[in-house]
């Protein structure tokens, strides 16, 4: 009896348990990045990262590049005296990424619920129900100052929104993702956080999140830390570098006599 | 070919960048001046941080006006005695300046003053030097002269009632390079307000200097432009170190890149210049500054693209 009961799990049950996994939403969800750290050079100009993994053949994938949250204080511009186009004060947008990259197989709001949006923060329209600006009058006016930093950040190229750009090939029943992401140079080094969600049924079924590293490394990062943790001794270097190259190029240029 | 910026955290052309100092080197030598108010906003255009841009400019024009001073000095076209109460006197208008400025965020309406103060100041100087170079132009032109030298330009007319109270003033100095005598208290003053003016306008003065030591103090065109940038590269370098200092915010790459093309600028501007006649040379200053005046009314009277922006810089 035992050896029937064996033989059925072997060859009917586990199968059938496995199908059942990978076709409910059970299956594992899997995400790489590549590169996952980025040398930041004197001669870098941005570099090209490669998502990739695999989810279940009826899920959509979700794709989210970020930065820690931090409020971010900008120059408002407005009619000064009614008349002149000039900087009229200050606004404070809180909480805020450096970098908003996020990529979706369909339109967000189509295959995300409202609250799902809000609490992963996916799309413009959780970003927006979630920003603080400060101060403003009313509610007309917040929009109109989030709508003024999405466009801010998306000239940076270090916000935006993208729908279809990921490639997705589905083979024995498994799904496989790719998405290839110029890395905008814009991007300040630090740390990224990489956000993969699968979704079905409006619902995020899975996620997985893996971390992109920027950081300045060589004679960059020795500039860098001299001027912030040696500033005195920066500045009065740079500045008589500055004087030296002044003279030199005046040595090889052996300027005359005369006048005009 | 790119290069990756410490400071400013931006990724720019290397090209692009040597040509913007060359622009900017061929100005400084020509005309004497730092050419500040002309790059920082360039350079912001490109992409750099407004307070990054402001400061490495700022580190670009010790280098330039270093090369120009040079290259003057060689041709003895700067008067350190002059250039030293200017610089007196800058200083002293410098802090003057910063304490107002701080008055008038305080009050609420500092950007509205620095902006009609910068169109003003640009437009006035600008138009004043454009038409009196025209005339002189003109003058020069119809009398048939056949060698014309700066000192005409230099030559009080008549002496005015102006002129005379001027004479009147205690500490009257001699200044044998600018081939002018003048009380050292008129010099210091007139210093003290371009100092102030420059605070305000976050710029180095430059471009005020220049036509305060042509019209008000009466010095020669080319003794003018050495003895300016020599003002200029002293200022530089306390605005440069103090920025590096405090803020953190002198991109030394961005500077050095800058520096490659104005140096060459400056002593390709030097030579330009001495092929040039005084009043040619203000005519040309006169133009630049007006352009410089029209775009920044443009800018104040058009909608911006983006109503966001970084804080810092002009």
């Amino acid at each position: 009896m035992r050896q029937i009961r064996n033989v059925f799990f072997t060859f009917f049950a586990a199968p059938l348990i496995l199908i059942m996994l990978t076709t409910s939403g059970a299956f594992s969800l899997t995400s790489k990045v590549s590169p996952d750290y980025i040398p930041v050079n004197s001669l870098y100009h941005g570099s090209q990262v490669v998502v990739s993994g695999e989810a279940a053949p009826d899920e959509e994938v979700i794709i989210k590049f970020s930065s820690p949250a931090k409020k971010a204080d900008l120059h408002k511009k407005g009619k000064g005296g009614g008349l002149l186009w000039m900087n009229v004060g200050e606004l404070e947008f809180k909480p805020v990424s450096d970098v908003y990259l996020l990529y979706s197989s369909q339109n967000i709001a189509g295959i995300v619920s409202v609250e799902q949006q809000d609490e992963y923060a996916l799309g413009y329209d959780a970003f927006r129900r979630m920003l603080e600006v400060s101060p403003v009058s009313s509610e007309e006016e917040k929009e109109m100052w989030v709508k003024e930093f999405i466009r801010f950040k998306e000239k940076n190229k270090i916000y935006g929104v993208f729908t279809g750009k990921i490639e997705t090939q589905t083979e024995n029943n498994i799904k496989t993702y790719s998405l290839k992401v110029d890395w905008p140079y814009q991007a300040p080094p630090q740390e990224y956080t990489v956000s993969v969600y699968a979704v079905k049924n409006n619902t995020i079924q899975d996620h997985r999140e893996s971390s992109l590293k920027m950081e300045k490394v060589g004679a960059l990062n020795f500039i860098s830390n001299m001027a912030f943790n040696k500033a005195p001794f920066y500045g009065v270097i740079s500045i008589l570098i500055a004087i030296a190259a002044g003279f030199i190029v005046s040595v090889i240029f052996k300027g005359g006599g005369g006048s005009h | 070919m790119y290069f990756y910026l410490p400071i400013a955290l931006t990724s720019i052309s290397l090209p692009l960048i040597v040509g913007l100092g060359l622009l900017v080197g061929l100005l400084s030598g020509l005309f004497g001046v730092g050419g500040g108010f002309l790059l920082t906003p360039l350079l912001i255009m490109i992409g750099i941080p407004p307070t990054v841009a402001a400061a490495s400019d700022s580190l670009q024009i010790v280098g330039a006006s270093t090369s120009g001073t040079f290259a003057h000095w060689k041709l003895g076209n700067v008067d350190v005695k002059m250039g030293i109460y200017l610089l007196i006197g800058g200083f002293v208008g410098g802090i003057g300046g910063v304490q107002l400025i701080k008055v008038l965020r305080a009050m609420g309406n500092a950007d509205f003053v620095i902006k009609i103060t910068y169109v003003l100041m640009l437009g006035i100087v600008g138009s004043y030097m454009f038409f009196e170079s025209l005339n002189a132009l003109k003058k020069a032109k119809q009398s048939k002269e056949a060698v014309h030298t700066d000192e005409t330009a230099a030559k009080p007319k008549k002496e005015s009632g102006f002129v005379k109270f001027l004479k009147a003033l205690p500490l009257q100095t001699r200044f044998e390079k600018s081939g002018a005598t003048h009380s050292a208290l008129l010099v210091i003053v007139l210093g003290t307000f371009v100092g102030v003016l420059a605070a305000i306008m976050g710029v180095g003065g430059g471009f005020l200097m220049v036509p305060v030591m042509v019209y008000l103090l009466r010095m020669p065109m080319h003794v003018v432009v050495g003895t300016s940038l020599f003002q200029i590269l002293f200022t530089c370098i306390e605005v440069s170190f103090l920025q590096a200092y405090v803020n953190h915010t002198v991109d030394f790459i961005l500077a050095v890149l800058l520096l490659v093309g104005s140096t060459f600028g400056a002593q390709i501007g030097t030579k330009l210049g001495r092929k040039l006649h005084g009043d040619q040379l203000k005519i040309l200053l006169a133009m630049i500054v007006l352009g410089v005046t029209v775009k920044i009314l443009v800018d104040l009277l058009v909608q911006p693209s983006l109503l966001l922006s970084l804080k810092g810089g002009h």
